[in-house]
């Protein structure tokens, strides 16, 4: 049983999962209809290469969004461990950077998203907004799992989807 | 202050604050939008823009093929074909850590993936067999290192995308060196063997070997598709990776049934999340990348290097010295993204083949993935074996040195990565 806060945010993840799942599965199945039609049936798709771009930044911040409550981004870890003092103060640093990149994304993210409504993807006839939309969404959520962890307090960073 | 050292400045301190490295790289860069009244609207858009490539697309199909390969039953297979063939000499299951972690490079792009999977099997099967659990877990470590030098590799897709550098002809190049690097790895592990009596299993006959490599045989087709279909100019490596993702899914899902269909989503989202922590890293790379340019860093630290010595392999040497020094703190991905305009100044200035500077790079980094502090696949495979970091680490270092060795050998001798692409894409030579 947790806040109302953190279910929230457990409720806020599934569902960005949902759409990541979908939006990658969408991935999978417009590249694979690109070279299936190009090499099998010799008739190029005009929309695959919008549409791939439009799914692709859906999963990359959306996805970055739930690997951001889950502790999964890449984190250095040289400070000791001994010191608890400096540790506190060193998440309040690492907190506050968070809180800057956060707003930043969000707020310029917006304005992005702006600039979009008066492009048009002519492959898919879709306005750009749709292109740029999961900027700032998938900051807003990680402002949100923010405040959610600075209310339940300190959280262990596991080691997780770091990968060369 | 120079605002070229608060950029870079900043950036080391955040991430030595545990700042994570995407939001390290951003937050530097607003800083420096900030001190230099550019306008930050543009972080937004640099970033979308270092993601609109569809090069790039490679990179998630290849970790979800990493992913699929071990859900299912295509690793254990692997497996097989390599006792099977390997493990018959003296450090057997050595030999066979080495090997599967080759196949298993040829398979899919990355290096962490590897360590977890082939090192849950074997580093417990290295302990039972009377191996040095220190080494069982820095051999597991360093082996799946070559995830990211023998195609495909993701860091080498991010490279050519982002240097202009045919991703086939990095791939290409990178065949030659990193299973030489794998064969000093078996070298090594021999005379370990020899000296501390380290067991060999008997040799279960050709039979056992060709049944294995029957039941291994369609998985194995991948890196033959992959790279085959990449040299003839029918797929481009993005084409490849769906065509191999497809491949491994029917056979994971229909042919072998080891997984059923409902299974699917679960693995799609768990590949999202996973692929999304590199790429919106990329992402972050998009505002730094542009500042360093237009700070001219590569410009500054040409000038330095060259003012310390204008012989092409001195310039080489100190590249490679930075490289692993780099490497250290930084995984190969963001190293490659924040240093490309630097990496790629300084190798033409020592007039090497972009194609050889790209794979140079990538071994020397991948060097950083089982360094101390970031040494992911060491920390992982540690971590699996029970050993203390810091034994770990020094039964790594001596292997260390062979991909180092190997490195180096190649600025005497090019054609150890550049044969193959010149040979299959005269082209572009």
């Amino acid at each position: 049983m947790g806040s109302v806060l953190e279910r929230t945010a457990t409720g806020v993840e599934r569902a960005l999962e949902l759409l990541l799942t979908v939006a990658f599965a969408g991935l999978v199945v417009t590249v694979f209809a690109q070279v299936f039609a190009r090499n099998v049936l010799e008739v190029p798709l005009v929309w695959t290469l919008d549409a791939a771009q439009l799914l692709f930044g859906w999963c990359i911040f959306i996805g970055a969004a739930v690997a951001y409550r889950r502790g999964g981004h890449y984190v250095l870890d040289v400070l000791p461990a001994g010191w608890p003092l400096l540790g506190r103060l060193v998440d309040v640093v690492a907190d506050v950077a968070a809180a800057v990149v956060i707003i930043v994304l969000v707020r310029y993210g917006t304005v992005f998203v702006g600039l979009g409504r008066t492009r048009t993807s002519e492959a898919l006839g879709l306005s750009e907004v749709w292109f740029y939309l999961p900027v700032p969404l998938g900051a807003a959520a990680m402002g949100l799992f923010l405040v959610e962890r600075l209310v339940r307090g300190r959280r262990q960073a596991p080691l997780t989807g770091a990968e060369g | 202050m120079n605002p070229l050292v608060v950029l870079l400045g900043s950036f080391f301190l955040l991430i030595a604050l545990r700042v994570n490295v995407a939001f390290s790289l951003i937050l530097s860069s607003i800083i420096v939008l900030l001190i230099e009244d550019l306008p930050l609207a543009s972080v937004a858009n640099q970033m979308y823009a270092n993601i609109n490539s569809f090069p790039l697309l490679a990179v998630p199909f290849f970790m979800f093929l990493g992913r699929i390969l071990n859900a299912g039953s295509i690793t254990q297979r692997l497996l097989e074909v390599a006792n099977a063939s390997v493990g018959h000499i003296r450090g057997g299951l050595g030999h066979v850590n080495v090997f599967v972690s080759m196949v298993f490079a040829s398979l899919s792009g990355s290096a962490a993936a590897d360590t977890a999977s082939v090192g849950s099997i074997l580093i417990p099967a290295m302990k039972k067999a009377g191996y040095d659990p220190a080494f069982a877990v820095a051999l597991t470590a360093a082996s799946s290192t070559l995830g990211v030098i023998i195609p495909p590799s993701i860091i080498l897709i991010i490279y050519g995308a982002f240097g202009n550098v045919s991703i086939g002809a990095l791939f290409l190049g990178g065949v030659v060196p990193g299973l030489t690097i794998g064969l000093f790895m078996m070298g090594y592990t021999y005379v370990l063997a020899r000296r501390r009596g380290y067991p060999a299993a008997p040799f279960e006959g050709v039979g056992r070997l060709g049944w294995a490599l029957f039941k291994g045989a369609a998985p194995l087709l991948i890196p033959v598709f992959v790279l085959g279909g990449v040299i003839a100019g029918i797929f481009t490596p993005t084409e490849a990776a769906i065509s191999a993702v497809t491949w491994a899914l029917v056979l994971t899902f229909l042919v072998y049934r080891d997984l059923p269909w409902t299974a699917l989503p679960k693995e799609l989202g768990r590949a999202a999340v996973d692929f999304s922590v590199p790429l919106f890293t990329v992402a972050g790379a998009g505002i730094f990348g542009w500042l360093i340019s237009y700070l001219g860093a590569a410009e500054i630290v040409v000038d330095f290097i060259t003012a310390q010595t204008a012989n092409p392999f001195g310039i080489m040497l100190l590249l490679t010295g930075f490289l692993l020094l780099i490497g250290t703190v930084l995984n190969p991905i963001s190293a490659v993204l924040i240093f490309l305009p630097i990496i790629q100044a300084l190798g033409d200035q020592a007039g090497v083949h972009p194609v050889h500077l790209g794979v140079l790079t990538t071994i020397v980094l991948s060097v950083g993935l089982i360094t101390p502090p970031y040494g992911i696949c060491l920390l992982i495979a540690a971590q699996i074996g029970q050993v203390p970091v810091g034994r770990a680490m020094a039964a790594v270092l001596p292997i260390v040195g062979l991909t180092v060795l190997v490195a180096v050998l190649s600025l005497w001798l090019p054609d150890l990565v550049l044969a193959l692409p010149k040979s299959a894409m005269p082209n572009l030579f």
